[in-house]
C-alpha cells in the first residue's frame, strides 16, 4: 500500500517543472575571467623557464669543457699501486 | 504563406515527378523528426569552435543545454540561489574538462555525467557540513493521497525525505526513479555497475519506503 503510494508520490514529482534560470552571462563572465586567470599565471612561468634555459646552456658547455680536463680516478689508484709494488 | 522544407520539395517532387526527389523529401523528413541528432550535430561543431578558442560556440553550448542541466540540477537543490550555482559550476567544468572530450559520447550525456558528479559532490557536501536528523512533514497530511498533490509539493515532499539518506542512496533514487533513467544509464552516469545499480536501488528504496511509512504515521497522527 504505502509502495503504491510512494510510485505515485514519485510520478507527481517527475511532472515537476524547475524555476527558469538563465545561466548563460555568469557562465561566460567565469570562464573569460578563468581565461584571463590562466594567462597572468602561465605568462610569469614562461618568463622564469626562458631564464632557467638562459643559464642552463653555458652551464652546460662550461660542463663538457670541465669533463675534457678530468682523468679518471681509478688511473690515479692504479698508478699508485704500480709504484708501490715496484 | 510559409513552406517548410519538406513541403517545398514535396510539390518540387510531384512536379518533375523524379524519385530522387521524393528521396530527398523523405530525408529532409528524417531530419525533422530527429532533432536530437540535429543537436548532436550542432554540438560536435561548437565543440570543435570551442577547442579552437571560440567563445561564443561555449556560449550556443550554454544556451541548448542549460535547461536540461537546470532541471537535473533541480533534484539536487530546492534553493534557487544554490541550483544557479550548481548549474553554473557543471558548465565551468565542463569549459575545463572540454580539451578532454573525446566525442565518444554525445555532448549531452557527457555534460549529464559532469552535473551527476557535481551534484553528488553539493551532496557530500552539504552532509558533512550539517547533518539534517529529522523531517517535519507532520504539515502534510496529503501525503496518503500523493495524487492530489502540486507536482512542485510532491517534489518538495520527496526532496525532504531524501535528505535523510546517504548521498549514495539519494543519488540512485534520484536517477532511477526520479530522471526515470535505465540501469545501463544510471551505471554509465554514476561510473557503478550495474549490479551496483541494482543493489544500491533496491536497498535505497526500501530506505526511502521506512521513510515514507514513517511520515504517513506522523502526518496522520496530527
Amino acid at each position: 500500500m504505502s509502495e503504491e503510494r510512494l510510485r505515485r508520490l514519485m510520478a507527481r514529482a517527475r511532472q515537476e517543472r524547475p524555476p527558469r534560470t538563465d545561466v548563460t552571462g555568469a557562465v561566460m563572465a567565469a570562464v573569460r575571467a578563468d581565461e584571463r586567470q590562466d594567462s597572468t599565471t602561465l605568462a610569469p612561468l614562461a618568463w622564469v623557464a626562458v631564464g632557467a634555459a638562459a643559464l642552463a646552456v653555458p652551464a652546460g658547455l662550461a660542463a663538457i669543457a670541465a669533463w675534457e680536463f678530468i682523468s679518471d680516478p681509478l688511473l690515479g689508484l692504479a698508478g699508485t699501486l704500480v709504484w708501490w709494488a715496484l | 504563406m510559409v513552406r517548410t522544407g519538406c513541403e517545398v520539395l514535396q510539390c518540387a517532387s510531384s512536379a518533375a515527378g523524379t524519385a530522387g526527389l521524393a528521396r530527398l523529401c523523405q530525408t529532409a523528413r528524417g531530419e525533422q523528426q530527429s532533432p536530437k541528432r540535429s543537436t548532436a550535430r550542432a554540438d560536435a561543431a561548437d565543440v570543435r569552435h570551442c577547442l579552437s578558442g571560440d567563445d561564443e560556440a561555449f556560449r550556443r553550448l550554454v544556451e541548448r543545454h542549460q535547461g536540461r542541466v537546470s532541471s537535473l540540477m533541480w533534484r539536487f537543490s530546492r534553493d534557487r540561489e544554490v541550483h544557479a550555482e550548481l548549474i553554473q559550476d557543471v558548465f565551468i567544468e565542463a569549459w575545463r574538462s572540454l580539451p578532454g572530450y573525446r566525442a565518444e559520447a554525445p555532448f549531452e550525456h557527457w555534460l549529464t555525467r559532469i552535473a551527476t558528479r557535481v551534484g553528488y559532490r553539493f551532496w557530500h557536501r552539504r552532509a558533512r557540513e550539517e547533518r539534517i536528523t529529522t523531517v517535519p512533514l507532520e504539515d502534510c497530511p496529503q501525503l496518503s493521497a500523493p495524487e492530489q498533490l502540486e507536482p512542485s509539493e510532491a517534489g518538495e515532499l520527496l526532496h525532504r525525505l531524501l535528505q535523510e539518506l546517504s548521498p549514495r542512496n539519494r543519488l540512485v533514487i534520484t536517477l532511477r526513479y526520479l530522471e526515470a533513467l535505465s540501469v545501463q544509464e544510471t551505471a554509465e552516469l554514476t561510473g557503478w555497475s550495474q549490479t551496483m545499480v541494482k543493489v544500491q536501488a533496491w536497498r535505497a528504496r526500501g530506505k526511502l519506503r521506512t521513510l515514507f511509512e514513517r511520515a504517513i504515521g506522523e502526518a496522520g497522527d496530527e
